[in-house]
C-alpha cells in the first residue's frame, strides 16, 4: 500500500534475519499489533537478555548464600525494528508501549533494534518509566 | 514529629539568572527540595579562578518554575528591589543601615579575635613544649597574639532590602511544555546536576549527589518532538558505558492525572542490550 508500510516490513525482516542468524533467537514471529502501523518481532533469546538490578542483587545474594548460581530462564522479548535514519517521538514510542500486553513483572520493555544501511543492527532495551540502570 | 512552618526561599532574579545568596536557604533547598544548584560565586579579586566556587548558587529556569509551583520558593526582581531601596533611603533608614553594618563588622571582628586568640594559645602551648625540649625563650611566639584581624567590610544588603519586596507573581511561568520532566523528577525526590559532561541535559541522582552516583542521563522532549534514532543510540551507548541509563521523557498532553501536583510525564529508560 503506502511506502512507509513497506519500509517498516523491510526493516523488520532484516532485523528478523539478524536475530535468527547472528544472535540465535528462537521462535521468532512477526506480529501485527492492533493500533500499530509497524510490525513487531517477538522471539526467545538464547539466554536471558535483561535482568532488573534488584533481581541482580537478589541473584548475587542467592549465589553467596548457597554457592550455586541463580538460574534465570530466557524470556520472550518484543523487538521494534527501526532504521537508524528514522525519527521517532515520545508519542510514537508510547503508542508502541501501549499496544504491548502487560509485562509479567517489572515494567514493560521492548528491544529497540536500529538497522543501518550496511545491515549492522544495534540493540537497545527501552523500558517504560524511570528504571535504574543495571550494575555491570 | 511536628515540623515548624517552613520559610519560603528567596530566589533573586538578576539579569535573567536565578541566584540564591543565603547559605541557610541553600541548605534548606538541598534538604527539603532536593535541589543543589550550581555554585557560581568567585572572589572579586580573582574572578578567573573557577576551581573553588562559592555562593551564590545558580538554579535553572525550569528548576525555579518547579520550586515556585511546589510552594517552596518565590522569585524576586533583585535589581528593582535594590534600586528602589537605595533611592528611598531616608536619613533614618540610612543611619539604621550604617548601624547594622557597624554591628555586623564588630561581630565579625569579635569572631576573628576569638579565632586568633585560639590559634595563639595553640601556638603558645606548642611553643611551651618546644621550650621544654629546646630551652629556647618564647619571644618568637609572643607576637602571635598581636596579629590583628583583617578589616572586614560587610557587603550584604539584607538589612535594608526587605526580602519580599518586588517579588514576582507566581504565574510567571515560561512555556510550560518544557520543564515538566524536571518538575516530575524533583517531585519524585531525584536530584539533578548539569548533564553536559555526559552529553545530556541532566544527570539525575536518586539522592544527594554527594552520596550517590547518577542513575540517569536525561533529556526532555516535547510530546511530538522528533527524536533521531541516532541520538537514542548515541545516548544509550554512552549512558551504558558510564553505568547509567539514558532517560527520555516529556509531558503527555492527553493524560489527566487525579493528583495534579505533578505533571503527567511519560518517560523511557534506555540501555544498551549488550548484543
Amino acid at each position: 500500500m503506502d511506502a512507509s508500510h513497506q519500509f517498516g516490513a523491510d526493516v523488520a525482516s532484516a532485523v528478523f534475519e539478524n536475530l535468527q542468524e547472528q544472535h540465535q533467537w528462537a521462535s521468532l514471529q512477526i506480529h501485527r499489533l492492533p493500533g500499530l502501523s509497524r510490525p513487531m518481532i517477538r522471539g526467545l533469546p538464547p539466554r536471558l537478555l535483561y535482568l532488573h538490578p534488584d533481581d541482580q542483587i537478589a541473584a548475587l545474594a542467592y549465589e553467596k548464600s548457597t554457592g550455586t548460581r541463580a538460574q534465570h530462564d530466557a524470556e520472550f522479548e518484543w523487538v521494534l525494528a527501526v532504521h537508524l535514519a528514522e525519527k521517532w517521538t515520545l508519542s510514537s514510542l508510547a503508542a508502541v508501549m501501549d499496544a504491548l500486553p502487560e509485562a509479567r513483572k517489572r515494567a514493560k520493555r521492548i528491544v529497540l533494534a536500529a538497522l543501518h544501511n550496511d545491515s549492522t543492527v544495534v540493540y537497545y532495551i527501552v523500558q517504560e518509566g524511570m528504571i535504574k540502570p543495571r550494575q555491570n | 514529629m511536628e515540623q515548624p512552618p517552613q520559610q519560603l526561599i528567596r530566589i533573586a532574579n538578576i539579569s535573567g539568572r536565578y541566584l540564591v545568596f543565603d547559605p541557610d536557604a541553600v541548605s534548606a533547598l538541598r534538604r527539603r527540595a532536593n535541589t543543589n544548584g550550581t555554585l557560581v560565586g568567585t572572589t572579586p579579586q580573582q574572578p578567573t579562578q573557577n576551581i573553588f566556587l562559592g555562593l551564590p548558587i545558580e538554579l535553572r529556569p525550569e528548576e525555579v518554575d518547579a520550586l515556585v509551583s511546589a510552594g517552596v520558593a518565590y522569585v524576586v526582581d533583585d535589581v528593582a528591589a535594590h534600586r528602589s531601596a537605595l533611592l528611598s533611603l531616608g536619613p533614618d533608614e540610612r543611619r539604621a543601615y550604617i548601624g547594622s553594618l557597624r554591628s555586623r563588622k564588630q561581630a565579625a571582628h569579635k569572631v576573628f579575635a576569638e579565632v586568633t586568640a585560639q590559634k595563639a594559645s595553640i601556638a603558645a602551648s606548642k611553643a611551651e613544649k618546644l621550650r621544654d625540649s629546646a630551652k629556647s625563650d618564647g619571644s618568637l611566639y609572643s607576637r602571635n597574639s598581636q596579629v590583628t584581624s583583617l578589616g572586614v567590610t560587610p557587603t550584604s544588603s539584607v538589612h535594608y532590602v526587605s526580602p519580599d519586596s518586588h517579588a514576582l507573581p507566581v504565574e510567571h511561568h515560561r512555556d510550560s511544555e518544557k520543564g515538566a520532566l524536571c518538575q516530575f523528577m524533583l517531585g519524585n525526590g531525584y536530584f539533578m546536576t548539569p548533564g553536559l559532561r555526559f552529553g545530556a541535559r541532566y544527570s539525575v541522582y536518586p539522592g544527594d549527589p554527594l552520596r550517590f552516583h547518577a542513575h540517569f542521563m536525561a533529556n526532555e522532549y516535547g510530546w511530538e518532538e522528533e527524536i533521531p534514532i541516532l541520538d537514542i543510540v548515541g545516548g544509550g551507548r554512552l549512558a551504558t558505558a558510564v553505568k547509567k541509563a539514558f532517560l527520555i521523557g516529556g509531558r503527555e498532553p492527553s493524560a489527566t492525572k487525579p493528583d495534579a501536583a505533578l505533571p503527567a510525564v511519560r518517560s523511557f529508560s534506555i540501555e544498551w542490550a549488550g548484543m
